[in-house]
């Protein structure tokens, strides 16, 4: 558990600070990375862990908020918590619209910084659920045939056999039993289950 | 900012080499450790005393240092080195002086031996001063300088220097006038005049050393060379006849015909121009000669001749040089034209015999055997020729008369004189001692008529009063005597007429033939015949413009001293104050002149500084013959004290040498200390206010430096909390923590003190800096700013930059304000590279550069003269003072500020700092 347990991400270019935080986090059992520059952390490799990124407004170089909307560029969701030194409301509202988790003060409550760590870490562990149930998803969609595709589309529109098998020019009886092996193959136990796991896959009703 | 130490005070380092004018400012600026002596901060007690001494000296001192004679030496001095300067600052002195060395060396090593202080009265030196070696003449007293840290106990020899070439010359040119003059009348004609004044002028071969003196012939077509010295007859250079003719000027050697038509000519590069130089006295040829028209006959306007004078290789042909020239010329005039009067005399006498002669042709005599035609041609030429003749020999028959006349006079007037004088028993030794009075020329003397006419005059007074003896003895005094004197003269005389008198004497004017009036004191007496009635007078005159003068002079001295805004006194050496002037009364709150001389130096004197001035000073002023520095003075009514700079010197006996008295001039200096003070408080405000503008414009970067170690105490403090309540507490952890805790704790007190410092109204604190720790201080309180406006700074230090000493929180303020600057230059601009570089580095080994460089807009060419003035902005809010204090902070550091263009983009602003500097 100790090796796939969450990792929190520090960037501040403030020595003091950074190990201040890591003391922090370290103390109520999380494990803690800390990178100096922004660039550091992007070149590092990360384990596929649920993490969260605590991350300095003010910084040489690449600011905090270049390297949030770089993330944001390359699609790597991972939440953040920006601290900064003086609050600028601005500056909150524009990294907080972009996903932010949170935006702290220095000097912050240690309980805040540790809600919000939690809160991100909770935001990831959902995040990479929903990604394994997608991908999940997508394997029996894929082992689906053609006809039993057609079928689904048609169930989770709400169509009923008969009906489905007058639209695809067949025989109730043959709609029924292709349903039937579709469902299995969905792992689906009723239509409800279905349309939401559609949903989820993005096909279309 | 005085860095005038207090009299004994024993000089630092800082401030051995402070004031002293331009030597000052040029040791100040030298890597000493290149000179025997090594580098300042080597140098011992003694020597940084003794140099300080010597640079605020206004005598030549030269102080020749260790055992390799390292020269030192003061303003004064400088120019006696002439072209040696520079270079001759801490030169081995055997190096500076090779030429003399064999002179003065033993006259150095002497006392650095341990000998008696050495001491030469007029040492000639040929020395190499303005591009050539020069003929210069010095008093040099040298003297030891004890030092207790070396072996001998003797560091140094101490050279006084007193300058006497231009003295020693003027004199020895006087002798040359003098002789030129005692043997003007001894010649017969103008040839022997010639000669003698050749004679005469081989006797100074150091003035003149060589002359030719060329006689224009009566056709003024040639001229003949009748007088030499320093060079043969007949040689290359002196030949024995010269063409005037203008077509021969090319030809001829010497510029006889420019020279009788337009006056002095300078004849350069003699050894180019003549096969050989006359060698002159020196080891080299003249260079130079000059020719001058012999004006003798003044009455025709022609010079009677050209005196062709060689100029000393070592001297400079100057003004006085040149007059000096002319002077010798009208000497030369004078001898040549008094042998041609004798000559003249002489020819009309043998005209008269000629005439005689012509009288006992009578006409008709063999005229038979003559042709008609010729004979009354001759006849009539003859006649002619005897008309005239006729006619001068009146005329000169006239003359003669008249002259036997006075002469008949004369000797009758000498007959009864005699007569008279034996009959008064008077011998014949008194007549001769009058006589030699009479030639010896002390005062101008005449014997002259009852009727006012001079009978005989002596050379004084002719030259007394500007005229010739021949015209003197056609003269009656009345006509010379100034108008406003003359009735006064007139009524005494008319009673020495009247037998009320013998003689009377009065202060006279005369009117001289130039036309000047001139200042005498006459008297006149005179000698009665048996029957009462005047024979002759004796008048004697004496010429006292000089002493007017003087008494005009010595005047005006007591005029300057008495009007002097300065306290000005003079004392015996035992301290008995004789004088002080009205300033100085008034300074030191004494009633009047009497009450002054009833005073001593001493009490004089702040009760604080007697002691200094009895064991120091004094002891200085009769060693060195002047002290210069700054004590304090007392009111003698109120007890204030009185800042004071003094100057104090002996008065010496001109001839001796020896001290008879001590003056002392004083300035109150009260107002220049006070004006000091308030500039300095000033200067403290305005960099002040300026500090608290700039510590305003980084107050986000400040708060930053407060939270960031404050977030990291706090940040600690929480998880050493939770370290402690797990269970079992982790107690290894939270240790760690709080020792963190404890590190930021004091960053941010540091930080504090910081911002404290450079906020305090603080008089400048002098310490050793170390630049680059000062620039890693001012990038940390700028960090924040930089980042707010997206610039990197970068830094690029010299390794081991040497420490310097100046005020490190207004040097902090220097390079703050530059950072800040370059921060906004930068941020102005929209692309390109945001970086600012903080660069420093050593510059050889005199001084460290900081510079600031942007990339950014750069300043418009014409904002840059004005950069630096106060109140000078772009920014819009800028109160334009930053750079203007700047620019003070550094230069009061001895160092300077500036700025410039960089070739690409934006700007560089640099400041240079002395390592070591003085402050």
């Amino acid at each position: 558990m100790a090796e796939q347990g969450p990792v929190v991400y520090i960037v501040d270019d403030d020595s003091a600070v950074r190990n201040a935080m890591e003391n922090l986090i370290r103390s109520v059992g999380l494990r803690v990375r800390t990178f100096v520059s922004a660039d550091e952390f992007l070149s590092a490799g990360l384990p596929s862990v649920p993490g969260c990124l605590i991350l300095d407004v003010r910084m040489p170089g690449r600011s905090g908020i270049d390297l949030q909307s770089e993330l944001l560029k390359v699609g790597n969701p991972i939440p953040i918590i920006f601290i900064s030194g003086h609050g600028d409301v601005p500056m909150a509202v524009r990294v907080m619209k972009a996903g932010a988790v949170e935006f702290l003060i220095k000097p912050f409550r240690d309980q805040e910084l540790l809600d919000a760590i939690q809160q991100a870490l909770g935001r990831d562990r959902v995040r990479r659920n929903e990604d394994a149930q997608v991908t999940q998803l997508r394997g029996r969609y894929s082992s689906l045939t053609p006809r039993e595709r057609e079928v689904m589309r048609f169930v989770v529109t709400g169509l009923l056999n008969k009906q489905i098998g007058a639209e695809l020019g067949t025989s109730e009886t043959t709609i029924k039993l292709q349903r039937g092996q579709m469902m299995h193959k969905m792992q689906a136990e009723s239509v409800p289950e279905l349309v939401r796991m559609a949903a989820k896959l993005g096909v279309p009703a | 900012m005085s860095s005038q130490p207090k009299p004994g005070a024993s000089p630092t380092l800082k401030d051995c080499l402070a004031g002293g004018g331009k030597m000052g400012a040029l040791m100040r600026s030298m890597d000493w450790s290149k000179t025997p002596i090594g580098p300042v901060e080597t140098w011992s007690l003694a020597l940084r005393m003794v140099v300080q001494l010597l640079l605020v000296n206004r005598f030549q001192l030269f102080l020749w240092w260790g055992p390799q004679f390292c020269q030192i030496y003061n303003d004064a001095s400088w120019l006696i080195l002439g072209e040696k300067h520079p270079n001759s600052m801490g030169q081995p002195a055997s190096e500076c002086w090779a030429e003399i060395w064999h002179i003065i060396g033993p006259l150095i090593r002497t006392p650095y031996q341990g000998g008696d202080s050495t001491w030469m009265d007029d040492i000639l030196l040929e020395k190499n001063r303005s591009g050539f070696m020069q003929e210069t003449h010095f008093t040099i007293a040298y003297s030891p300088v004890p030092d207790a840290s070396v072996p001998g106990g003797i560091g140094g020899v101490l050279g006084t220097v007193h300058e006497i070439t231009e003295k020693v010359v003027a004199e020895r040119r006087v002798m040359v006038l003098r002789d030129l003059r005692a043997r003007s009348t001894e010649a017969k004609t103008v040839e022997e005049a010639c000669a003698i004044a050749g004679e005469t002028l081989c006797q100074h071969a150091k003035d003149i050393p060589f002359a030719l003196l060329y006689l224009v012939d009566a056709d003024r077509k040639r001229a003949r060379l009748a007088g030499h010295a320093g060079v043969d007859r007949a040689k290359a250079e002196s030949p024995l006849l010269m063409e005037l003719a203008p077509e021969c000027r090319d030809q001829q050697i010497w510029p006889l015909p420019e020279t009788l038509h337009d006056a002095f000519h300078v004849v350069e590069d003699l050894p180019r121009r003549l096969a050989t130089v006359p060698p002159g006295p020196w080891s080299d040829p003249p260079q130079t000669a000059v020719a001058l028209p012999i004006r003798s006959d003044l009455a025709n306007h022609h010079p009677a001749g050209v005196l062709v004078l060689g100029i000393s290789s070592r001297l400079r042909l100057d003004d006085r040089y040149k007059d000096f020239c002319e002077l010798v010329s009208s000497q030369v005039a004078t001898a040549i034209a008094n042998a041609r009067a004798y000559e003249e005399r002489k020819k009309r006498a043998e005209t008269l015999a000629e005439i005689d002669l012509l009288q006992d042709i009578t006409p008709g005599k063999g005229a038979e055997e003559q042709p008609v035609m010729a004979r009354n041609e001759l006849e009539q030429r003859v006649s002619e020729r005897t008309a005239q003749l006729l006619k001068s020999n009146e005329q000169l028959r006239r003359e003669i008369a008249e002259r036997e006349k006075v002469q008949a006079e004369a000797i009758a007037l000498k007959e009864e004189l005699a007569a008279e004088l034996s009959a008064e028993e008077a011998s014949r030794e008194s007549e001769e001692r009058f006589r030699r009075y009479f030639d010896l020329g002390l005062v101008g003397m005449a014997i002259t008529s009852p009727t006012k006419a001079c009978l005989e005059v002596n050379d004084e007074l002719c030259r007394i009063l500007g005229y010739e003896r021949e015209e003197l003895l056609h003269m009656i005094w009345a006509e010379m005597t100034y108008p406003d004197d003359l009735a006064a003269d007139v009524a005494s005389f008319n009673r020495v007429l009247a037998e009320e008198i013998d003689g009377y004497s009065m202060d006279k004017r005369w009117l001289r033939k130039d036309g000047r009036i001139i200042d005498t004191i006459m008297a006149a007496k005179c000698v009665r015949r048996s029957n009462g009635s005047v024979n002759y007078f004796v008048g004697l005159v004496q010429d006292i413009t000089e002493r007017k003068r003087a008494e005009e002079e010595q005047r005006k001295l007591a005029a300057l001293v008495e009007n002097s805004p300065d306290f000005i006194g003079l004392a015996s050496l035992d301290g008995e104050v004789y004088i002080v002037n009205p300033a100085g009364r008034a300074l030191v709150g004494l009633n009047d002149a009497a009450q002054a001389t009833e005073t001593r130096v001493l009490d004089y004197m702040a009760e604080e500084d007697r002691a200094t001035f009895q064991q120091q000073i004094w002891p200085h002023v009769l060693r060195e013959g002047a002290w210069e520095g700054e004590t304090r003075f007392r009111h003698f009514k109120s007890g204030a004290i009185i800042p004071a700079r003094e100057h104090i010197f002996l008065i010496k006996e001109p001839r001796t040498e020896r001290p008879v008295a001590m003056a002392m001039i004083v300035r109150d200096i009260t107002e220049r200390k006070r004006a000091e003070e308030a500039l300095r408080t000033a200067q403290e405000q305005l960099a002040h206010i300026a500090r608290v503008t700039t510590m305003g414009e980084l107050a986000a970067s400040i708060a930053h430096e407060v939270s960031q170690p404050l977030t990291a105490v706090v940040t600690n403090g929480d998880a050493g909390l939770r370290w402690l309540s797990q269970s079992p507490p982790n107690v290894e952890e939270a240790q760690k923590a709080m020792t963190e805790m404890v590190r930021q704790g004091h960053r941010a007190s540091e930080v504090i003190a910081r911002i404290r410092t450079l906020l305090r109204k603080s008089k400048s604190n002098i310490s050793t800096v170390n630049i680059n720790e000062l620039i890693g201080e001012v990038l940390a309180l700028t960090r924040q700013k930089a980042e707010e406006h997206g610039v990197i700074v970068r830094v690029d230090v010299a390794r081991d930059t040497p420490l310097i000493s100046g005020d490190s929180v207004q040097l902090q303020q220097v390079l703050t304000n530059l950072i800040l600057n370059a921060l906004e230059a930068t941020n102005a601009k929209k692309n390109g590279a945001r970086e600012v570089l903080v660069t420093s580095q050593c510059q050889g080994t005199n001084e460290v550069v900081i510079a600031v460089h942007d990339a950014g807009t750069g300043i418009d060419p014409q904002h840059m003269d004005q950069l630096f003035r106060p109140f000078f902005t772009t920014k819009e809010t800028g109160l334009g003072m930053g750079l203007a204090i700047s620019r003070s902070i550094v230069e009061a550091h001895g160092g300077r500020l500036w700025a410039t263009p960089k070739p690409e983009r934006g700007t560089t602003f640099q400041f240079s700092l002395p390592i070591r500097g003085v402050f």
